[in-house]
């Protein structure tokens, strides 16, 4: 930064003596109130983080006042040498000082002698605005170039109505009174490919609940650490029971709430897989409250919902919890607060056909089981064939907290549960 | 069977006048005629105190920062002074001793390192880049400008100035490749001061000779005495020659040193040994030409005397353009970034103008003059 010194001449203020140098230290003085001293002569020695310097004079004049002993720290930016301001009478300043003088702002145009032209460039109009140029050249796009002379039309006829007054490839056509659909020969063009022809990608910029998703899955398998366990369950007694259930009820009911109050049981047998992580705490929270998170797929991707306090719940209840917030979720009503806190996680994929999976944990919690479609099957029992239907399941968990052996424990009294339908429907203790 | 030699390489180094005051007179023959060494000699003499005066504006605070060009003066001077007048220079920040041999106003230098970005302005009619601050980008440039006048079908080559810190950038080794492998008419003049701020030479290169850089990519290279004025003449003609008839590159390894700071921010006793300084301080180019003068008794000390006073004029001159020159507004640095200004640029001017971060708009109405472009 160049420093402004007084016009007057009578201080000099001390510059910044390198780059972003914010104070120096005065080593010692090289003149004396008094001196009379030429510019560019020595003034004092100063030394900066940087470096030893000596500082100049700025102009030639009279010493009058030194600002600061040896030893001393200056800020840049104050008075470090007073000056007798030379007046008509007493003073005599040697000769190149009046090389400054003239250099007052507003009579610079006519100072500037030879060797400098004002250029006209640098002329500013009314307002201190440019004024508009029209460029004889046209301004166009190498493309719209490449149209222009392929109609054998020169460009810099043609008035532009682009941005800036460029000149567009529908200037061009107007212009020569075309359409852009023949070219110069007259061939016809290709037909524009449609938007979904093969190769054709859609982009889709993750955005809103996509995002939120992307963020969370990808947080959760970059922080916990997966592992997933699976195991079929024989549903064919609590099959019966659902549809003796729906038939006293009088309405349809899934296998899911079932599931859900298994998963219940099980977590309180295992306490360990019915919680969440603390990363920045290092710390694992076993959760004394059995929230159950239920994936609901919506049109806008997929939503956790969370039931808490499920193990409070009757199947019925359940079924009406999941159908209200399953509901709210596709119509966007579900409150931000209903989509944290769960401490363990179903999801249904078994409602689109899938039988095993590898489900991704919804960080903090460190468990989610996944659901598969119910078949019927061959099954084996005492040595005897018997056509039964299994539930496939797949439990993922967070090594860092629950091992092979809990997790598996935990999924074994999961089925365990769902292979005694009358204790599962029994209502919670 | 014995593995077959496929490569020999040689590196010459030329030296004409060396600091003992002996001239090769084969080799030196009619190289600089004596009317201009005493012109070069003149013009040597004016830039040191230009480069004096000018870093005493920076430690009173009338420059913002500045790069010493002492003792590196016969390098851009003696390769100047062997190319056309229309052959594209494409300096660096030490180079200033060539660049107003071309011609340059010496207040366009002083305005660049008050800030006033005008100063970069170069006159078309002097075939010259502004000078590039980052290191090795204008060589990249000056192959460029070489490719363009080949393609033109133009007589003119591109000469490049760098330091040695350069070669040990990228934009340095595609230059010197697209230079030789596309046949341009470059002349790459590597000033080697033997320290790259603080690093030395040795601490960046393990190759004997910077010169050698050239070889990999199989171009012609030569190292000389950067000192030397004749020597730089010298291999800088045969090089333009080379460029001009053949379309052909010269690597050439200038062997020169500082004899200040890197710039007014840097204070080299900090990394350099005295010693060092002391032996650089006999070799100084200035004394070399004196001292061939005086030989032939083509300067005297009164003749020298009335050059002094005439470097003090000429730059006090020059300085004091510089500073009537109303310094740039703060709408400057919008008005001219763009030929056409975006919208946002439109607002951020017109914010500072009436924020008080930027000058205030009746300021504006007055007319800074600056330094002229082309009549």
């Amino acid at each position: 930064m160049t420093t402004k010194q007084p016009k007057d001449k009578s201080n000099f203020i001390l510059p910044d003596l390198g780059e972003g140098i914010h104070e120096a230290e005065l080593v010692r003085w090289k003149v004396s109130p008094g001196d009379l001293v030429q510019e560019h002569q020595t003034l004092a020695e100063m030394e900066t983080d940087k470096a030893l310097v000596e500082v100049p004079s700025p102009w030639a004049g009279r010493v009058k006042e030194l600002h600061g002993q040896p030893g001393q720290i200056i800020t840049v930016g104050s008075v470090l040498v007073s000056y007798e301001i030379a007046d008509a009478g007493s003073g005599q300043p040697p000769e190149p000082a009046t090389a400054l003088e003239t250099a007052d702002a507003g009579t610079v145009v006519g100072s500037v002698k030879e060797g400098l032209r004002v250029s006209d460039r640098f002329k500013r109009g009314e307002g201190g605005e440019q004024t508009a140029v029209v460029p004889a050249k046209a301004l166009a796009t190498p493309a719209v170039r490449r149209i222009a002379r392929e109609l054998g039309i020169d460009i810099n006829l043609v008035p532009g109505t682009g941005r800036g007054n460029r000149v567009t490839a529908g200037d061009i056509y107007a212009f020569s009174g075309r359409s852009p659909t023949t070219t110069a020969v007259g061939e016809p063009q290709p037909e524009t490919a449609p938007a979904t022809a093969d190769g054709a990608a859609r982009s889709i910029p993750f955005r809103g609940i996509r995002r939120k998703i992307a963020e969370a899955l990808d947080h959760s398998i970059k922080t916990a650490v997966h592992f997933t366990v699976t195991d079929e369950a024989d549903v064919t007694r609590l099959d019966q029971k659902r549809k003796e259930y729906a038939a006293v009820l009088g309405r349809k009911l899934s296998f899911l709430p079932f599931v859900m109050t298994a998963v219940c049981r099980a977590l309180k047998e295992h306490p360990m897989v019915n919680a969440n992580v603390d990363d920045a705490k290092q710390e694992i929270l076993i959760r004394e409250v059995i929230n159950l998170g239920c994936a609901v797929d919506t049109e806008h991707g997929l939503m956790v919902p969370v039931i808490f306090g499920a193990d409070k719940y009757s199947i019925v209840g359940l079924d009406d919890a999941v159908a209200d917030l399953a509901e709210r979720c596709r119509n966007r009503t579900i409150g931000r607060e209903e989509l944290m806190g769960g401490t363990f996680s179903i999801s249904n994929v078994g409602s689109f056909g899938g039988m095993f999976a590898t489900p991704i944990i919804n960080y903090p919690e460190v468990a989610i089981l996944a659901v598969g479609r119910v078949k019927e099957q061959v099954l084996v029992s005492e040595g005897k064939f018997y056509a039964g239907k299994v539930m496939p399941l797949s439990l993922s968990c967070d090594h860092r907290v629950v091992d092979g052996a809990k997790g598996t424990r935990f999924l074994t009294s999961v089925v365990q549960h769902l292979e005694q339908p009358e204790t599962l429907v029994e209502s919670p203790a | 069977m014995p593995a077959k030699i496929v490569f020999h390489a040689k590196i010459e180094s030329v030296s004409i006048l060396d600091e003992q005051g002996n001239f090769d007179a084969k080799l030196g023959k009619d190289v600089i005629p004596d009317t201009d060494v005493v012109r070069l000699y003149e013009h040597m003499t004016i830039c040191r105190q230009f480069d004096e005066v000018a870093f005493k504006l920076q430690r009173s605070g009338r420059m913002g920062t500045y790069p010493e060009n002492r003792g590196q003066e016969a390098v851009s001077l003696g390769a100047v002074y062997a190319l056309h007048p229309d052959d594209w220079l494409v300096p660096c920040y030490r180079e200033n001793c060539g660049l107003f041999w071309r011609g340059l106003p010496m207040e366009y230098i002083l305005l660049h390192w008050m800030g006033d970005e005008r100063g970069n302005e170069i006159p078309r009619d002097l075939y010259m880049t502004p000078q590039a601050i980052p290191i090795g980008t204008q060589m990249l440039h000056a192959v460029g400008l070489a490719w363009a006048g080949k393609y033109r079908k133009k007589d003119s080559i591109a000469c490049a100035f760098f330091g040695d810190g350069a070669t040990s950038e990228g934009d340095c080794h595609e230059a010197l490749n697209f230079a030789a492998n596309l046949d341009l008419p470059v002349v790459f003049v590597c000033q080697n001061n033997g320290w790259a701020i603080s690093v030395p030479t040795k601490m960046q290169c393990s190759a004997p000779t910077l010169a050698q850089r050239g070889l990999a990519y199989g171009m012609e290279c030569v190292q000389c005495d950067g000192n030397d004025i004749f020597a730089m003449a010298k291999v800088v003609g045969e090089a333009a020659e080379r460029a001009r008839r053949d379309h052909r590159p010269t690597f050439i390894e200038a062997l020169t040193y500082r004899l200040g700071d890197h710039t007014t921010a840097d204070d080299a006793r900090r990394y350099r040994d005295e010693a060092e300084l002391k032996k650089w301080l006999k070799r100084d180019p200035l004394i070399r030409i004196r001292t061939y003068l005086q030989q032939r008794k083509l300067f005297d000390d009164s003749r020298e005397k009335a050059l002094q006073a005439r470097a003090r004029e000429e730059v006090a001159a020059a300085v004091k353009r510089a500073e009537e020159i109303a310094a740039p507004t703060s709408s400057d640095m919008f008005d001219w970034l763009y030929a056409e200004m975006p919208g946002e640029l439109a607002t951020q001017r017109a914010t500072l103008r009436t924020s008080g971060l930027g000058q205030d708009p009746s300021q504006l109405q007055e007319q800074s003059p600056a330094p002229s472009r082309n009549p």
